[in-house]
């Protein structure tokens, strides 16, 4: 099972999106302030970061630059700029990041995809 | 002449927007202050000699992109040149720069670029046979009645369901008085009831209630290594105060004689109808909103927000003459840098206010982003009917199908140009519409 902390702008709709298409045996989803939430991925106490902002790049994962390290973090969507659903699983696939961030804009087409890579990278 | 609001000239204007871009691309070459939050963490890299120069601006430059294309949508809708515009793009030119003189240089250019190249354009399209700037402004007009209502959107996101149709329902209920009663007057005396700051006031007034009631989560908690990071970063930021001053004072100034522009819409509003009461309510909630990602990321960095706290806004535009709005400017960031540190340990107390600064951000997106929409559909419609209509949605569904390559807010405006500019050909064809 998958522990995810929602953050940012989009945080509520977001836990909607992954409450509704998976299972609570698949995900298990947090909503807490930022700084908490990154925390408990740096503890290990949660697995994975997605934080929301108007630009993808911007607050969403700016406590998570901080706290986990840029190399750890990678901006999935930019103002201007969504992934297509393989695009987002190649980079899932590619990389090692522990914190997502996107634009709200994007979450309806992005989280699906993005659980679903990260479920597949870690079963 | 251009439909330019505003009792300033276009020199003055132009000097201090050029000022305040030659001065922005300084601090962020310096790495004492950006404007864009989200390159804000990436700084330490670069400082610290993780990432090289090159590497380093181009992912600024990544982050800032799309939003001065939003900014020269809000520039046409507007008239005004706004933060967007300039300080995204300073950050991009300070941290390519190789010394401080390019920077200080090539940051004028753009200062200069954005208000003349504004003014250019607005009169290349005033003097078309078919004048549809008129009709770009209308654009804007639904914008407070929508946007007033961000509060209960940040009630529902942070409180629920309920609690935020209680939000919803009472700023609804005092929106009517006002527009209904209008005025009340005491004898000689009287108060305009601006219904759209009257609801926006009430709303903020519950927000700040229930989160000052609710029931706290965890206390947030740092450790001893955070805490000194945090420490030494508070004092590089009030090492730089004097560099900060002259940025405060500046952009005071800037927004006083609107030369740049912040919150550029609802600014908007207030420069063409002489009522600023909504912009004041507004930045008292943008401060609110943003006061917990500007002050965590100033500490975790030691590089400051180039506006602040946004606080600088809220005095040069409330500052009685010009030459007051740089004062007050630079004594706000006196005061900010001073407590910067205290904040940074306040918040940590109250974790429900960092959850409240997201939610605020978020309802002001979704309220302007719906009110965006539906006032390009009002200029598209007053330019070309049910056909501009048709323009206007097909626009705006595909670039959202494809991936939004323009981002969502610019959609409307662009897709209304475009139909400005289509309208104009017909008209020099003698089509009829």
């Amino acid at each position: 099972m998958l522990k995810i902390a929602c953050c940012g702008l989009a945080a509520t709709r977001m836990k909607m999106i992954i409450e509704k298409n998976f299972s609570k045996e698949e995900v298990e989803v947090l909503t807490l302030p930022d700084t908490q939430a990154v925390r408990k991925v740096k503890s290990g106490e949660a697995d994975y970061f997605f934080g929301t902002c108007h630009t993808g790049g911007g607050g969403s994962l700016a406590t998570a630059i901080a706290i986990l390290g840029y190399s750890n973090c990678l901006v999935l969507s930019r103002y201007g700029y969504c992934p297509k659903e393989t695009e987002v699983k190649e980079k899932v696939a590619g990389g090692n990041h522990k914190a997502f961030g996107m634009v709200e804009g994007h979450v309806d087409k992005l989280i699906i995809p993005l659980v679903k890579a990260l479920l597949e990278k870690n079963k | 002449m251009t439909t330019m609001i505003g009792d300033y000239g276009l020199v003055f204007r132009a000097i201090v927007c050029i000022a305040i871009c030659a001065w922005a691309a300084l601090l962020a070459h310096m790495n004492i202050s950006n404007f864009n939050d989200g390159a804000r963490p990436v700084f330490p890299e670069f400082i610290e000699k993780r990432m090289t120069r090159t590497e380093f601006a181009t992912v600024v430059t990544g982050m800032g992109v799309g939003w001065v294309a939003s900014g020269i949508s809000t520039a046409l809708s507007t008239t005004f040149v706004a933060t967007g515009l300039t300080l995204i793009a300073t950050d991009i030119i300070g941290v390519w720069s190789p010394n401080k003189w390019v920077a200080l240089v090539a940051g004028a250019a753009w200062g200069a670029a954005c208000t003349f190249g504004l003014e250019t354009l607005l009169m290349i399209f005033e003097s078309l046979p078919y004048n549809f700037l008129i009709h770009m402004t209308s654009i804007t007009t639904p914008v407070l009645p929508i946007f007033c209502f961000f509060p209960a959107v940040a009630v529902a996101g942070q409180f629920g369901g309920k609690k935020g149709m209680a939000t919803g329902i009472v700023q609804a209920v005092v929106y009517v008085v006002c527009a209904l009663i209008k005025k009340i007057v005491f004898g000689d005396f009287s108060i305009s009831l601006q219904a759209n700051a009257f609801a926006m006031l009430i709303g903020m007034v519950m927000l700040v209630r229930y989160a000052v009631t609710a029931k706290s989560g965890e206390e947030d908690y740092t450790d001893a290594d955070e805490e000194n990071v945090f420490t030494r970063n508070a004092q590089r930021i009030k090492g730089n105060l004097p560099y900060l001053m002259v940025q405060g004072a500046l952009h005071a100034l800037g927004i006083k004689i609107l030369s740049q522009a912040y919150q550029p819409i609802i600014l908007f509003n207030a420069a063409s109808t002489g009522d600023y009461t909504a912009f004041y309510i507004t930045m008292v909630a943008n401060i609110i909103a943003f006061l917990p990602l500007i002050v965590s990321t100033a500490l975790s960095t030691g590089v400051y927000q180039a506006v602040g706290l946004t606080t600088e806004f809220l005095v040069g535009a409330l500052a009685p003459t010009w030459w007051l709005a740089p004062i007050f400017g630079a004594a706000v960031i006196f005061l900010e840098v001073q407590f910067v540190g205290m904040l940074g340990k306040l918040l940590s107390k109250f974790p429900e206010l960092r959850l409240s600064g997201d939610h605020i951000r978020d309802g002001m997106a979704q309220t302007l982003s719906l009110a965006l929409v539906i006032g390009s559909a009002l200029a598209a419609y007053a330019m070309w009917s049910g056909t501009g209509l048709a323009i206007l949605g097909v626009a705006y569904v595909l670039n959202d199908s494809t991936g939004q390559r323009v981002p969502k807010n610019a959609m409307g405006p662009f897709a209304c140009v475009g139909i400005g500019l289509i309208v104009n050909i017909l008209t020099v064809l003698g089509i009829a519409l």
